[in-house]
This record gives structure tokens, sequence and C-alpha cells, in this order.
């Protein structure tokens, strides 16, 4: 039995409650792949028998949006963040926990094993000992909109 | 009070530090660590009077680090400050020794609901 992707409320609710404000996520139609949205971040999705069955993933736009949003940064230093090739650690840690909130909406849903998610990384470093992440077998992506200097983003889940 | 928090996310650990102050618990020596095995460092270091950890941590989880100060022979008050809400994990939890649960994200109102026994008593 495959391992099923939670809904656009899911995620939005999620997400909402762990930032305490709205967050107007809209499902992407298209699904590029890593390479086409650049830089991105992973956590990997381990179940209790330590093995890879999902993973939650966010390119830099939507990234610097959830953590800026997560740290209560005004829209300069997310300016600032946007110009950056990548996250620094306290964004990252950030999104991590983003990313470990997200878990739960994974959870929640019906027939899924129980997941813990391992801290996020660049996935060009996280890809070479998660090849399966190359070819996954169901996905779904959400948009992010785009405010100031950061870009419209994607936030990203997929079961190996 | 000396409330020792543990968490690998220093982010967590800083807006609990706040959540802390918006709950109206004021007054409080912080200790931190990042994982498990730290906390059970900073245990025998600082003998807290409250001790509040995540549950999935690198190096030690938070049900590892539990059993480690019950068996030392702490009886600190416990709680689990996660995103886990399994009936399993609360149960298995709840027979190594903790006191109280916390979902993130934490709310003053849910931090302070929890706490409010063991602040009254300290």
């Amino acid at each position: 039995m495959g391992y099923n992707l939670p809904e656009l409320k899911a995620v939005a609710d999620n997400l909402n409650g762990l930032l305490g404000q709205a967050v107007p996520l809209s499902e992407a139609k298209d699904a590029p792949s890593w390479d086409e949205l650049g830089c991105t971040y992973a956590s990997l999705c381990i179940n209790d028998k330590n093995q890879e069955v999902a993973a939650i993933l966010a390119d830099l736009p939507a990234a610097i949006a959830l953590a800026g949003r997560m740290l209560m940064l005004p829209q300069g230093a997310l300016d600032e963040h946007a110009a950056a090739p990548k996250l620094d650690e306290s964004m990252l840690d950030a999104l991590s926990e983003i990313f470990n909130n997200l878990t739960k909406a994974l959870n929640r849903v019906a027939g899924n094993p129980h997941i813990r998610s391992a801290a996020a990384r660049q996935t060009s470093d996280v890809a070479p000992s998660a090849s399966w992440l190359g070819e996954v077998k169901a996905r779904r992506d959400f948009v992010t909109p785009g405010v100031g200097a950061v870009a419209s983003g994607r936030l990203v889940v997929v079961a190996r | 009070m000396k409330v020792l928090l543990v968490d690998d996310s220093r982010t967590i650990r800083t807006m609990l530090k706040r959540t802390f102050r918006q709950a109206g618990l004021d007054g409080i020596e912080f200790f931190e660590a990042g994982n498990g095995k730290e906390g059970v460092a900073a245990v025998d270091a600082h003998k807290p009077d409250l001790i509040l950890s995540d549950w999935n941590m690198p190096e030690m989880n938070g049900l590892e680090f539990l059993k480690e100060v019950r068996a030392s022979g702490y009886k600190t008050p416990f709680g689990f400050v996660t995103t886990e809400e399994g009936v399993q994990h609360k149960a298995a939890a709840r027979t190594c020794g903790a006191d109280f649960f916390v979902e993130k994200p934490v709310t003053a109102e849910a931090l302070g609901a929890a706490l409010a026994p063991f602040m009254a008593k300290s």
C-alpha cells in the first residue's frame, strides 16, 4: 500500500497553526524537476522501521517565506534573505521545524504509517543517499505567494 | 525556578522562552540542551525544577532522555513538547515517567495550563 499525501487544506491548516497567520497556499498544476526549482531543501520522512517513505521539500523562495514567518522577520529582512544564494543557519533551523510540524499533516492521513522528519538539508546534499527522490511514486506541489523581493515558491510533499 | 529546555531546534527553544513570558511565567532561569545526551549532562549540572523536552532528536531522543533522567533518580517534573500525537507515544512516555504533554505549536494558553500544577509547587 502506497504512502498517501495530505490535501491542500491539511497542509495550509498546519502552517496556519504553526505560523499564527494565514498562509495563502494554492495547489500547483505542474511539477517541475528539482533542478528546475534551483536551490531546494528537503527533510526525509522516516517510518518507525527507519525506512524513508516520504519527503517534504521547499525551494528557496518558499523556504524564506515560511521560515521568515516563523522567525517573525520583517519584510526588509526577508528581502535580504531573498538576495542570498541559500538559507543561513537560523532560517534552516526554522525550516526544519516547519517540516517537522508538517509531519503531523502526513501522519493524520488515514492509513499512513507513523513518520518523523530528519533535519532539513539542501536537496543536493540529501539526494545522493536518497536517489528515490528522482523517481517518486506520488507528489503534491503547493505554491507560496511572492511578497516583496521574495518570489512565489514551491512547497512539495512526495511519497517514495 | 530553573527550567531545562531540550530541543534540537534553537528556534523552538527561543520560541518556548518567549511563550513562557506570554503565559505570564516570569522569573525563570532557563538552561538549554540540543539533544537528550546534552540534556542528561544539563540535568546533572543544573538540577532543574522542570524539564521540557522534544521527542525526536539526534544522538538521544526524548524518551531515552526521560529514561536516563528517571534511572538517575531524578523525580523532576518532565514534559514533552512535541508534534507526536500518537496514543502509543504518550502511553510509552507515561510509563517511563512523563508528567505532561504540550503539543507543538505551543500556545501560551496550553503551556500555562500544562505547567500550572508544577508552577504552584515550586
